[in-house]
């Protein structure tokens, strides 16, 4: 071993390995591609889900389907069984914990550029995300070089240790004899979560200082109307025979209290008002708002934190949309609204 | 384009390579140094294109300013004068406009506007090298070139961005050694070698406590003491090993070509000194700066007649003047690093320091060489602290952190930083292993930091060992360069879960 040997050899030999080592993990990437990134699962082969910004993508590009459900962590609970229950439509996740309305609508696009005869979109419209630039991410690293079909850059899934990690994840959990999950439970958290009034009300915080009342002013109202724009009506535009359903998740009456108290609940409903208003200019679009159901809201049971439902809501609201309830329309979306913000201006509140 | 990319090593690099020593081969050297120009520019052009014609234009006038002061024989001062001015003008522009306004808007309370200039890569190295390129025609120190020879002195790629900065003189000769035009299999192995070690200093040393610097910086008004410590020692050593990794790089891509660029780093972190210090650590800036900056200063008219009236007032040594030197010398070192007062100040403390170990150095080195050591490097880090603060009130809040929450040591958030995917993987598969990280959070940093440490003071430099070429070396040379090829890119995780 520490015989001196010529640099030649020693050159060709470390050349040489290198070379192996470039083709061997190379060929096993592209081979397993836990992401999906080249071809569909591999037969014989179990995928555990990872990470949605990872496998979007290889799910839009190599699965079948005729509905997409996007959205942030609110979406990510739906089930696509439902979907195909109630309105016949096989379906695939693309939706992405925390995601702007500009990743939203990215995912949205690269499944319409994989499959152009999509039926039908539900997206959430998440109040954090309505006001927000028009490119906003919510991370600086995602991995665009997975959403292109520019293969020089697929280099960077070739050789990547974490990539080389899920690869062997991939083979383990085939071993383990696992299979590879429905979509069903693809970017799932609820088995994680722990439900209940304590863990929501853990999440109010001393509200002592906001004195000030938020005001929807000329600047939100142009960034939010940008975004939508931008994010949602483009898409729908380019695409008329698809159906685009948007709805505004049931948040818990924490959620709205902690509106109240931060001086935020006028701002939250006049930036609905104005994206509802945006969303219902075109013919595609339908939107649902389920804001009103305080059954569901003032049962904190239902709820991981102020936000964040059990999936039992997701599948309610989705046999709601299903059977257009909740629906808003031109006429009944203003009054509807402000029925909302009076509901929980007036709601008596036991969360000091 | 930077070494650590996969555009440079899959396809820039072995292009490089095969087309320069492909012409070479055909007898055609003019050729190949052209080709070596234009991969240079394409290398620099990567990162932005409108870079180019800054690079261009400064090569072109520079070679222009040389032509005029080896012809002409009445106006040589005034071009020597014009050339020195036109590239400070350019690096002012370009690195230094906005900050000055923006001082003068502080200062006067005017709303002059700012330019937002985007500063071109390497415009400090690339604009030293010439300026000392123009000095040293100035004093008839260069052989004869031409100005193929000279664009690839300033633009070759592997000292270009981030140096080490060069003279003609050391690389003229080498481009015209007829010998070294052949591949030749020692250079090139030796190339492979030092590049690879250099990458793995790089992106996986360099890189893994970057992550902890990057997280824990921005958080400085409530950092606790540990912290603070932690994050000065910790970005001294990311900047040891990033800098000095890129240097290894270049100096083994260099030697890939048959080229031997002058070594940058000599464990400096070893030092007992600030002098030592600086004969170590970036040696080429060092030298420049010791050339031509300190000497003229030095042994400026002012400076002599100083030391004449001190002498003549009775100081057998004088060393005002020196002090002053020194000092200058080190305000100049801060002002090219930056456009910011922390460098400013971070030169100014360095020149103080070294003036002081001047004055004080008998008697300092007589101290025991751990209390120098200590003493040096705890200075070395607290300047390094304020190096890379992004203000000065950054700075000082956290130095004011300092004597707060020692009971608290250090938050799991930065913790969390050096769990590292090999040693997560390694802790998942040893439960024994896996028990001590859930029960020391800390082992993790504990570890990289002190593999970072130990690889910075205890062995010996990569430059002053000569390089074993056996089956051990080769295959540990292909473990390093396989590991930093697949550490190049990773998956970030997106862990906020709200909304």
């Amino acid at each position: 071993m520490n015989k001196t040997i010529n640099p030649k050899k020693w050159g060709i030999s470390v050349l040489a390995l290198i070379l192996v080592f470039v083709i061997a993990v190379g060929a096993a990437v592209i081979y397993v591609d836990p992401f999906w990134h080249f071809h569909g699962p591999t037969a014989g082969l179990s995928y555990p889900y990872l990470d949605e910004r990872y496998q979007n993508d290889g799910i839009a590009r190599h699965f079948s389907y005729d509905a997409v459900i996007a959205g942030t962590s609110i979406a990510e609970n739906f089930k696509v069984s439902k979907v195909k229950e109630l309105w016949g439509y096989e379906t695939i996740k693309q939706t992405a914990a925390s995601a702007t309305f500009y990743e939203q609508d990215g995912y949205v696009r690269r499944a319409f550029s994989h499959n152009p005869d999509i039926k039908l979109v539900i997206r959430s419209l998440d109040a954090t995300r309505l006001v927000t630039g028009p490119e906003d991410e919510s991370y600086d690293d995602i991995p665009k070089y997975l959403y292109d079909e520019n293969i020089f850059n697929d280099v960077r899934y070739l050789y990547n240790k974490d990539v080389i990690q899920r690869v062997t994840e991939v083979i383990n959990y085939t071993r383990a004899g696992n299979v590879t999950k429905p979509m069903d439970e693809y970017g799932v958290w609820y088995p994680y979560a722990t439900y209940g009034r304590e863990e929501v009300l853990a999440g109010l915080i001393d509200y002592s200082d906001f004195t000030e009342e938020v005001m929807f002013d000329a600047y939100a109202d142009k960034m939010l109307a940008v975004n939508v724009e931008r994010n949602i009506l483009k898409t729908a535009r380019e695409h008329p025979d698809t159906e685009f359903i948007f709805f505004i998740p049931p948040y818990s009456a924490a959620y709205w209290y902690g509106m109240l108290k931060t001086k935020q609940l006028n701002y939250t409903i006049e930036a609905y008002k104005l994206a509802v208003s945006l969303l219902l200019t075109e013919d595609n679009i339908k939107v649902y708002d389920f804001s009103d159901m305080v059954d569901i809201t003032t049962n904190l049971d239902n709820y991981m934190d102020t936000l964040h439902y059990g999936e039992w809501i997701n599948d309610q609201m989705l046999l709601w949309m299903s059977e257009g309830e909740g629906e808003l329309t031109k006429e009944n979306y203003e009054a509807h609204l402000d029925k909302v913000k009076e509901i929980y201006e007036n709601l008596e509140y036991d969360y000091e | 384009m930077l070494f650590n990319s996969y555009i440079f090593i899959f396809l820039f690099l072995p292009v490089a390579l095969i087309g320069y020593f492909a012409l070479n081969k055909m007898e055609k050297p003019k050729l190949a140094k052209a080709f070596l120009v234009l991969m240079s520019l394409w290398f620099y052009a990567y990162f932005k294109p409108i870079y180019l014609p800054i690079i261009v234009g400064s090569i072109c006038v520079n070679f222009g300013f040389s032509k005029l002061l080896r012809s002409e024989k009445y106006h040589k001062k005034s071009i020597f004068i014009l050339g020195i001015v036109f590239n400070i003008a350019l690096i002012f522009v370009f690195k230094y406009l906005d900050f000055t306004v923006s001082n003068i808007n502080a200062l006067f309370k005017s709303n002059l506007p700012l330019q937002h200039i985007i500063m071109p890569l390497g415009i400090s190295f690339f604009t030293f090298q010439q300026i000392g390129y123009l000095v040293d025609v100035w004093n008839e120190e260069t052989a004869e070139h031409d100005f193929l020879e000279y664009s690839l002195f300033v633009s070759y790629f592997p000292q270009l961005i981030a140096g080490p900065i060069v003279s003609l003189s050391e690389m003229l000769p080498q481009f015209k050694d007829e010998a070294k035009r052949r591949f030749d299999w020692d250079s090139f192995t030796d190339g492979i070698y030092i590049f690879s070690a250099g990458l793995a200093k790089k992106v996986l040393l360099a890189d893994t406590l970057g992550k902890m610097v990057d997280y824990t910086y921005p958080l400085y008004e409530t950092l606790t003491g540990p912290e603070v410590i932690a994050a000065g020692v910790l970005y001294t050593l990311q900047l040891y090993f990033d800098f000095s990794g890129y240097c290894d790089m270049a100096f083994g891509l260099a030697r890939m070509f048959n080229f031997t660029l002058p070594i940058n780093f000599n464990s400096p972190l070893k030092a007992l000194s600030i002098q030592e210090y600086w004969d170590k650590w970036h040696i080429t800036l060092g030298r420049f700066l010791e050339k031509y900056v300190f000497m003229p200063i030095a042994f400026s008219t002012p400076g002599m007649k100083l030391n004449a009236y001190e002498k003549k007032k009775g100081v057998k040594k004088p060393q005002t003047w020196t002090v002053i030197t020194m000092i200058l010398t080190f305000l100049i070192s801060g002002i090219w690093h930056g456009a910011n007062w922390t460098f400013i100040l971070w030169g100014v403390l360095h020149g103080f320091v070294r003036a002081y170990q001047h004055i004080v150095r008998k008697k300092r080195n007589k101290l025991p060489k751990a209390l120098r050591w200590i003493t040096n490097t705890a200075f070395v880090v607290l300047a390094m602290a304020l190096f890379r603060a992004d203000s000065l009130t950054q700075f000082f809040t956290m130095l004011g952190r300092l004597g707060t929450g020692w009971g608290d040591g250090i938050r799991i958030g930065i913790l969390n930083c050096f769990d590292v995917m090999e040693l997560v993987y390694i802790e998942k598969h040893i439960p024994a292993l896996f028990v001590l990280s859930r029960k020391a959070p800390w082992i993790n940093m504990a570890l990289i930091s002190a593999l970072a440490a130990f690889i910075a003071l205890v062995p010996k430099n990569l430059h002053e060992k000569p390089i074993k070429k056996n089956v051990l070396s080769a295959i540990g040379i292909f473990i390093l360069f396989a590991w930093s090829l697949v550490s190049l890119s990773n998956m970030a995780t997106f862990l906020y879960f709200n909304f």
